[in-house]
């Protein structure tokens, strides 16, 4: 679905976390994070969250974590952040 | 945006919780599949917090149990706890309230009047005027006409140019520039005569332009002419000129001058005790209020301190602290003997010419006569001096006469 989903996008030109249900995330310098299209958290400490989206798991490390604002649309993550990693579902 | 959505926050109100256990992350992802929304998430170790709205709370709480996870309320707050709170403490509420009411009203008065730019008026007549106006220190800032004051002041004294008065906050500046008068140029052809100032007998004279009218050891009056601003030709001249001219020349005359005073042989002095009383007062210019009263001494003596009270250096305010210190002292009546009694009218003498007579002036002699009473020292002394006599005067067709002189030049004496 997600693979079909993406082609129509690409074909069209319509923006793919639109149609799809694929991440958006945006980052602010490296103190905010925006992410829409989440599937929740994993994990949540100071340092790390794991946050979980329909392809996958994101890792981001940093100091002083926190989760601003979170509703089942978007999350806003606040925090000095410093490496992230994606970890992709093997289809 | 931030500001609007903090505000919005803390009209709905918010609660902070702290929540305890293995299965956070769980709770906190059904939470948002049941449409709770969670802020401000912070996690460490096993124990979380994070800010709930009121209306989410109890179903946050059925999902707490149903997660094992322990929740508690760290901390209430937004518009409806706020006037709770307020209700509860009434007193504190009344204090803010009054608090802002003070500050409010304190900040309609006016507090500081700057005058700048005034060099020939005097600041205090200026504030007198605005007062009288109803402009002053601790009035309210709405009242006074500020452009009528302006133009109050601009009426009663002249030699204003330009005035301005504009407030800044509690601050009242009065600019003004001042008329300055025109600097009469004296010119070479205005034409001055060179009179006496006192009487005396001349003992030096030197023309430079002008006629002597005067020589040495002529004896003139006060108001005489000296040099005379006409020029008389002497007969010998191809092409005789007879303008008349502004005179120039130095003349110096020998004066006489005595001088009389008494020294008493007993005095009555003052011996301080050291006893000091001080009143302490607070207030404006014109209304004070007694802090502290003290008794004046009698014998005693009043001397008064003003404090203005300012934050910081540019910033004075309107308040005043006023020190009346009476000190104590006591009457001694101290004899003096006619040796001593005439030292003190030798240094009384010296004092007199230094303060009297000017740097130019020469002193030829000073004779001291002495006569003693029974309860002073009576003293004369004839001071004679030789200095300058001479002084510009407008010329006039009439000119001046002389005691006892003739009209040649004696150059020096």
């Amino acid at each position: 679905m997600n693979k079909t989903a993406s082609k129509i996008a690409e074909k069209t030109g319509i923006p793919s976390e639109v149609i799809s249900s694929q991440p958006k995330i945006e980052m602010t310098g490296t103190k905010s994070l925006y992410i829409e299209n989440h599937r929740g958290i994993k994990l949540i400490t100071h340092e790390s969250i794991i946050i979980k989206f329909s392809s996958g798991t994101m890792t981001a490390e940093g100091k002083e974590i926190t989760i601003a604002e979170m509703t089942r649309e978007y999350m806003l993550l606040k925090g000095d952040f410093i490496s992230f990693k994606f970890d992709k579902i093997l289809e | 945006m931030i500001y609007i959505s903090k505000l919005w926050k803390f009209f709905n109100g918010y609660v902070i919780i702290s929540i305890k256990g293995y299965n956070i992350e769980k709770l906190i992802n059904k939470a948002l599949c049941s449409g709770i929304v969670i802020r401000h998430i912070k996690k460490d170790k096993n124990i979380a917090e994070a800010e709930l709205l009121p209306e989410d709370f109890k179903a946050f709480a059925e999902l707490c149990a149903r997660y094992r996870c322990r929740m508690r309320i760290v901390h209430k707050n937004g518009f409806y706890r706020t006037l709770l709170f307020m209700k509860r403490n009434a007193l504190y509420t009344l204090g803010i309230f009054l608090s802002i009411a003070v500050i409010y009203a304190l900040s309609q008065m006016v507090w500081i009047i700057d005058i700048m730019g005034n060099s020939a008026i005097d600041k205090h007549s200026i504030l007198e005027t605005c007062r009288n106006s109803g402009l002053y220190e601790l009035c309210n800032k709405n009242s006074p006409d500020y452009k009528k004051i302006a133009e109050e002041l601009r009426i009663k004294y002249k030699n204003i140019a330009w005035i301005n008065i504009s407030l800044k906050g509690s601050r009242v500046s009065i600019r003004l520039a001042e008329d300055k008068p025109a600097v009469k140029a004296v010119t070479d052809s205005e034409a001055c005569d060179i009179v006496s100032t006192a009487q005396c007998r001349i003992s030096y004279v030197v023309t430079e332009k002008g006629t002597p009218l005067v020589k040495k050891n002529d004896i003139v009056k006060e108001g005489d002419v000296l040099i005379s601003a006409q020029l008389v030709p002497a007969g010998t001249e191809e092409n005789p000129v007879t303008d008349i001219v502004r005179a120039k020349g130095s003349v110096r005359g020998i004066l006489k001058r005595n001088y009389s005073f008494t020294i008493p042989y007993s005095i009555n002095k003052r011996e301080y005790t050291g006893r000091r009383r001080t009143a302490v007062f607070i207030g404006t210019a014109y209304r004070k209020i007694c802090i502290k009263n003290a008794r004046p001494f009698s014998p005693g003596e009043k001397s008064e301190e003003i404090i203005q009270l300012r934050l910081g250096e540019d910033c004075p305010l309107p308040f005043f602290i006023y020190k009346n210190i009476y000190s104590e002292y006591i009457e001694k009546r101290v004899n003096k003997d006619i040796e001593t009694a005439k030292k003190e009218a030798s240094v009384h003498i010296t004092e007199f010419i230094a303060q009297n007579y000017d740097i130019s002036s020469d002193i030829l002699s000073v004779k001291t006569r002495y006569s003693e009473g029974k309860e002073c020292l009576s003293v004369n002394a004839e001071i004679i001096s030789d200095e300058n006599i001479g002084t510009e005067k407008p010329h006039t067709d009439t000119g001046g006469s002389t005691i006892n002189g003739t009209t040649e030049n004696s150059g020096s004496g």
